[in-house]
């Protein structure tokens, strides 16, 4: 009687677990946040505004490309003072071209090139998958909550809360925090929209931080178009040059 | 190359409030690039549900960024000078000749610079000049200067080359770049200011890779030097062949670099850079120059020429701390440098010497007169980010400590850039170091100036 005891909880623990196990894999939920938001290789236009607490704003337009989980390149189009700005990131490597240096010089992830909210790690973001691993996994609702933790001591932000949308699997609002616990930013997704070849995305996302009151930044998407590009594209040698492939 | 330089006698200006104008000048600039304050100091809410997404506040008409073959940049600059001299200074007899006993001097002047590029298929052409005007203090001058002027093929995807003046900035230090072996000294008090490129042919080929080794690229660089063809390289009639091996090896970036003998000595050099953590960089250079010559003035004011092969190497960092403090500390040993003796002595001869005993030996002395001709320096810059809720307001304060004199200059500064495509810089340059020393003896005990530019 024990054994069979024993043997109907074992089976009743496969069936009923093996769904919500699976429907919890944490790693694939964020594969498929990784993939809803954008091909694994892409070009893409962007506009990024920060705007200050006395309501004046700064725009810079981007064109960007990416191939694989950890290349990616940006290019200033405008405003005219930063026109021709390249950068360049390649794992956790990250370059500034500037047309007026001359040559690429390495940034890190936590400087930001247009200041305002937004740093270089969000503007050169790699899949989540790339660089964070899921920690826990709670569902509320229609959403899921996912705790990340960076992979390497190089990535921007020490773990992330990510609230998933369980019917797109993207994105709703993440919340990035220091080694310290410390709230650094949220990044807020919306206005999501058909942007062609099955990329239906969010086309706004607006950030914040406690570190900076006042400050808001928003970033704006206009085209993403899945794309294939050398590997050589991605070198400091084709900094100069990426306004060619446009 | 310059097309055309000319020259236009003024009578000299003279203004008691010199100093004063160049302030007043600064701060009504800054007033007239500040945005509109209506609301400055106050604090939106921090709240994220204050920042709920509204889709009519913004809008992107990527209409207004389509492609054309043609690209045309630039800048339009004006800036404004005061500077207290130091007549003292053995650098005040050599820059001002004769009988001048100035104690002030007042500068300016206009730039515009243009780029111009034109693409076609696998073809880029490309052309960087400028024409400037400016008056020293004692006359007006101008200036028309191709900076750069080439055509590019990309003959493959990751086959390029390049035929024209191209300027090469090879190396990894943001001051000093010992191993920029075919390209111009910057000056280190502003590196990121333009220059001038020399005529030469590129190749470059370059290869990515899985794995430790992401990137290989070698490029090689052909430089001919005649009597009117990159005659500012070095000695004429050569073909300096050049070249560079990049490695993205292990997340570090390795560069190897070599120069053949001929218009310059042969030279060898490496460089490297590294980001260590996601807010700290280092980097480094270090070059040797075979059979480097060196004009050195002797105890008796005779030129003797010494030759020897010199090490020249740089270790620098750039930090940013969590306060948004921007740090960049660098020490470069220049080996083909003048040691504090040599260069005791020279500021002597020049206390001392006739006015023609001088200008005779003047083109002899020309290496005692470029930027940090001696051999050990430490360079330190801090930049803060909108400080105390200034917006758009970044400050900064560097100095160039000379290690070998003790002489420095101390420079604070204050960039504005509140309205679209306008910069605005002020800065104070604050020379410190005793007799003989290279700060020391300079011509100006303190110079402030006023930089406004407008992108286009």
């Amino acid at each position: 009687m024990k054994r069979i005891s024993i043997a109907l909880t074992t089976v009743a623990l496969l069936f009923g677990l093996a769904p919500l196990l699976y429907a919890l894999d944490g790693e694939e939920i964020l594969r498929r946040v990784d993939r809803n938001l954008n091909p694994e290789s892409y070009e893409m236009y962007r506009k990024l505004i920060n705007i200050e607490p006395d309501s004046s704003r700064k725009e810079f337009v981007l064109y960007t490309i990416k191939k694989g989980q950890d290349r990616m390149v940006a290019l200033f189009l405008s405003p005219a003072s930063e026109k021709g700005r390249t950068t360049l990131r390649l794992d956790d490597n990250m370059w500034l071209y500037m047309p007026s240096v001359g040559k690429p010089l390495r940034i890190t992830s936590l400087q930001s090139i247009v200041g305002g909210v937004f740093n270089n790690s969000d503007i050169l973001r790699l899949d989540y998958s790339k660089e964070y691993t899921v920690q826990s996994i709670e569902e509320e609702g229609d959403h899921y909550l996912l705790g990340l933790k960076a992979r390497s001591g190089t990535v921007a932000y020490d773990s992330l809360a990510m609230l998933v949308d369980k019917k797109n699997v993207i994105p709703i609002e993440t919340r990035c925090y220091a080694s310290s616990g410390i709230l650094i930013k949220t990044l807020h997704y919306s206005e999501i929209k058909d942007f062609g070849g099955g990329i239906v995305r969010p086309s706004v996302l607006e950030t914040d931080s406690p570190l900076q009151k006042g400050y808001r930044s928003v970033m704006l998407f206009a085209e993403i178009k899945a794309r294939k590009f050398n590997d050589e594209v991605f070198t400091l040698s084709f900094l100069p040059k990426v306004e060619e492939l446009r | 190359m310059k097309l055309r330089q000319v020259k236009l006698r003024q009578g000299k200006l003279r203004q008691g409030t010199a100093a004063r104008v160049v302030a007043a000048a600064g701060l009504a600039l800054l007033l007239i690039t500040s945005p509109p304050a209506r609301a400055r100091g106050t604090e939106l809410p921090a709240e994220s549900e204050e920042f709920s997404s509204e889709p009519t506040e913004f809008s992107f008409d990527l209409s207004e960024f389509e492609k054309s073959p043609w690209s045309f940049h630039g800048y339009v600059q004006g800036d404004l000078s005061y500077s207290w001299l130091n007549r003292d200074a053995a650098l005040y007899r050599l820059e001002l000749p004769g009988a001048n006993r100035d104690r002030y001097r007042l500068g300016g002047g206009m730039e515009i610079q243009a780029g111009l590029a034109y693409q076609q298929g696998p073809f880029t052409a490309f052309a960087l000049g400028s024409t400037e005007g400016w008056y020293d203090g004692e006359d007006w001058s101008g200036d028309l200067l191709l900076y750069e002027g080439n055509l590019s093929l990309q003959a493959g995807p990751n086959v390029y080359f390049t035929l024209g003046k191209t300027l090469l900035r090879w190396g990894k230090g943001y001051a000093w770049n010992p191993t920029n072996f075919a390209g111009r000294d910057k000056n280190p008090s502003d590196p990121d200011l333009s220059l001038e490129g020399y005529w030469m042919g590129i190749a470059d080929i370059v290869k990515s890779f899985p794995g430790p080794l992401r990137t290989l690229a070698l490029t090689g660089v052909i430089l001919p030097v005649s009597g009117s063809m990159n005659s500012a390289f070095g000695e004429k009639d050569h073909v300096n062949v050049t070249g560079k091996l990049y490695l993205l090896l292990y997340d570090t970036d390795i560069d190897f670099m070599a120069l053949s003998g001929g218009s310059r000595s042969a030279r060898y050099g490496v460089t490297a850079s590294r980001n260590v953590t996601s807010s700290f960089e280092i980097h480094g250079e270090m070059a040797l120059v075979t059979d480097s010559e060196k004009n050195v003035l002797d105890p008796e004011g005779n030129i003797t020429m010494e030759t020897e092969d010199a090490w020249n190497y740089l270790a620098g960092i750039r930090y940013l701390a969590p306060t948004q403090t921007t740090v960049i500390a660098e020490f470069y040993h220049n080996g083909q440098g003048y040691t504090k003796d040599e260069v005791a002595r020279y500021f002597d001869f020049l206390s001392a010497a006739e006015d023609t005993q001088f200008n005779a030996l003047r083109p002899g002395l020309s290496g005692y007169q470029q930027p940090n001709f001696m051999r050990n320096y430490l360079y330190l810059k801090a930049s803060q980010k909108e400080p105390f809720g200034w917006l758009y307001v970044t400050p900064a304060l560097f100095t160039i400590y000379n290690l070998d004199d003790r002489s420095f200059n101390l420079v604070p500064e204050i960039t504005h850039t509140g309205r679209e495509n306008l910069e605005l810089r002020l800065r104070f340059n604050y020379l410190v170091g005793g007799r003989g020393t290279e700060y020391g003896e300079k011509l100006n005990a303190w110079k402030t100036d006023v930089r406004l530019r407008y992108f286009f």
